[in-house]
């Protein structure tokens, strides 16, 4: 048995998809077809002429070394990011599975930064890590730490990896009190029989079997972080100083709408199209499977 | 080999519900202890409170004599088999059955020895390899089953282990419980609501009610001398009848029909009779009781009568249903009128207030011949 619905008049499916199709047409299907037309493209700043020039834009980001570090710096960028938010929600609906009273308040707090708009979290902790009024830059001082975010490269990248972290543990949160959630509690209890205390019960038990969850994760997270960040690092870097903090997308934006080389940032748009689309396929070829066990 | 102990077990929730009110239970070393009751019991929460899976509310639980109150499920060396079987399903079976004995640091050779015989001797040394999810039901219990072995543990617990199995299996597993505790020799607690798995099972059963224990026993001790009303509808099957009567200077007044019983040691009043349908004779001459058959259930061997009592209209009476056991092939039918007496050996009579047995000793009356004559 098929659960598909069969309609017997043929436009009616056509006339109920197509508002869908109408908006992936224009905000989409149209601009990426642009771009791709345009990463072809040699344009005047002024938009006035444009000439074919084949790969050649391509072929320059190829030979350009602040094209390669932008990329290095968006995997270093990535990684951490991933990496943090992944670990910190993982610790935090952890300790949240065994919360009885006030679970609901912590769990509401917990979810909140994710309904923040990315700008408006940037804006907030370039507020706190400011130099001079911030409360975290204050402590750090007290740390003896020399904070100065608008000089000192690394300082920079730590500050837009833990505003991106923030915002991400929610998401993450959600999912893994989820999935530990559905660990059956049995399984504890046998293990607990077993010997095993509660971190290595943890470690053996539960981490195991979320595991599809934890790679859904990770993969939710590196898109995230590739191409979700942009209005943090806009907001409090601009990505600088230097091009520090300049991810590939951040580099799209600045080339294009700041520098005007419509073709080389069409082009860059083009290979990040091309890097989510087979973040997409290998998401669908083994997250759609489920990790087996 | 181990004893189990407990006196004075009471398990409360903090909403004020008593799951466990004061029991005490003395397990000797090597028996098969069966808990036995309805849902909602308490032989559960009983056997998690031994695991050390529930906190003890009040009173002692000792193993060997050491009280083991406070300490964790995996110090007071005891292994579990669960209804669910608990296999952690990302783990071979090997690996299932290893786990524990890794935990507590056996060395490798050990470990890979025991497992192997463990599986040889449950034969399910060619499944080592596979994960639960491959496994069909019964072979799962097996694995649940090695996996509590394994560690050769002083106490055994099975929390209703056979019950997700289908009715084949689960008699086939029972009788290999059954050998592999005999076996063993280690001391075992079985929870169960199932009466039959009970007392095949049990070297003593226990039969819990509402958070305390109503009788302990051997088997036989309880099928034939249940302490309650409420043991004896519950163990045997078809359950035991109860018929309520009153007891006059004549004998045991059941409707309008009198046994001829000496009711000398009997306080007059209200009483009730405890009948097993397997007990139950169908006379043509002198019958203590009539009834008439409403339903027969054919078993094969046996055939099941549902009946109920004939009464007078006129004497403020109803009608007390009954099951009756007859031999498989008898020829009775729906809106028969069936002759009934039992052996007073085999009349259970309990208290009309208190539901309690009430201990005596039944005589004929001699005047049973002068009433039929």
């Amino acid at each position: 048995m098929s659960s598909q619905a069969v309609f017997k008049n043929k436009w009616l499916p056509v006339a109920l998809i197509s508002p869908q199709l109408l908006i992936t047409a224009v905000f989409f299907l149209w601009p990426a077809g642009q771009a791709i037309f345009q990463s072809f493209q040699l344009e005047d700043p002024f938009g006035l002429n444009h000439e074919f020039v084949g790969l050649e834009n391509f072929i320059h980001l190829y030979n350009d070394s602040n094209y390669l570090n932008s990329l290095f710096t968006t995997l270093k960028f990535s990684i951490s990011v991933a990496f943090l938010a992944m670990i910190s929600a993982l610790i935090l609906s952890a300790f949240a599975e065994h919360i009885v009273r006030g679970s609901m308040f912590y769990r509401t707090f917990l979810i909140w930064p994710y309904a923040v708009a990315p700008l408006v979290a940037g804006s907030l902790w370039l507020f706190l890590f400011d130099p001079t009024i911030g409360v975290v830059a204050e402590l750090l001082q007290w740390f003896g730490v020399n904070w100065n975010p608008t000089l000192n490269s690394a300082h920079a990248m730590w500050m837009v990896i833990i505003t991106s972290t923030w915002k991400q543990i929610s998401y993450n949160f959600l999912f893994f009190l989820a999935a530990l959630q559905s660990v059956p509690k049995s399984l504890h209890e046998a293990a607990a029989i077993d010997g095993s205390g509660p971190v290595k019960r943890f470690i053996t038990i539960s981490f195991p079997l979320i595991s599809p969850t934890s790679f859904f994760l990770l993969v939710i997270n590196f898109v995230y972080a590739f191409f979700d960040t942009f209005g943090i690092i806009h907001a409090m870097t601009q990505g600088g100083p230097g091009r520090s903090t300049s991810t590939l997308v951040y580099k799209v934006y600045n080339d294009g709408f700041i520098g005007l080389n419509l073709g080389s940032s069409a082009a860059q748009s083009v290979i990040l199209m091309i890097m989510v689309a087979l973040l997409t396929v290998f998401q669908f070829k083994y997250i759609e499977k489920k990790v087996a066990y | 080999m181990s004893t189990l102990t407990l006196s004075n077990i009471t398990k409360s929730y903090p909403n004020g519900y008593q799951a466990v009110h004061k029991l005490s239970l003395n397990i000797e070393e090597g028996e098969m202890v069966v808990l036995v009751g309805p849902s909602g019991c308490g032989k559960s929460t009983l056997l998690r409170m031994i695991a050390g899976l529930e906190e003890i509310t009040s009173g002692n639980l000792k193993i060997d004599d050491c009280l083991v109150n406070n300490l964790e499920p995996s110090e007071r060396d005891i292994a579990m088999v669960f209804q669910n079987y608990a296999l952690y399903p990302h783990m071979s079976v090997y690996n299932n059955m290893a786990y524990g004995l890794r935990n507590r640091k056996t060395p490798k050779a050990d470990i890979q020895r025991i497992v192997n015989d463990t599986a040889e001797m449950l034969e399910i040394e060619h499944l080592l390899e596979r994960k639960p999810k491959q496994l069909s039901g019964g072979q799962r219990q097996r694995v649940a089953m090695g996996r509590a072995i394994v560690r050769k543990p002083k106490i055994f617990l099975f929390d209703e282990p056979l019950s997700n199995l289908d009715a084949k299996l689960r008699v086939q597993m029972r009788l290999q419980i059954k050998k592999l505790q005999r076996r063993l020799a280690t001391t075992s607690v079985y929870v169960t609501h199932d009466q039959v798995e009970a007392m095949t099972l049990a070297d003593k059963l226990v039969v819990l009610n509402q958070g305390t224990v109503e009788q302990v026993g051997t088997p036989l001790e309880i099928y034939d001398n249940p302490a309650s009303v409420f043991v004896a509808t519950f163990i045997g099957s078809p359950a035991m009848n109860i018929l309520d009567a009153k007891v006059t200077k004549e004998g045991l007044q059941l409707g309008y029909s009198l046994s001829p019983i000496d009711t000398q040691s009997l306080k007059p009043g209200d009483i009730k009779l405890g009948l097993r349908p397997e007990h139950i004779n169908i006379v043509e001459k002198m019958p203590w009781f009539e009834v008439e058959v409403e339903l027969v259930e054919s078993l094969g061997a046996d055939l099941l009568l549902y009946c109920k009592t004939l009464y007078h209209k006129t004497m403020d009476e109803t009608a007390q249903s009954l099951v009756v056991r007859a031999e498989g092939h008898s020829k009775i039918e729906i809106g028969d009128i069936l002759g009934l007496d039992i052996d007073q050996k085999h009349l259970h009579l309990f208290d009309a207030d208190t539901s309690k047995h009430i201990n005596i000793d039944l005589k004929m009356n001699s005047k049973r011949e002068l009433l039929y004559a």
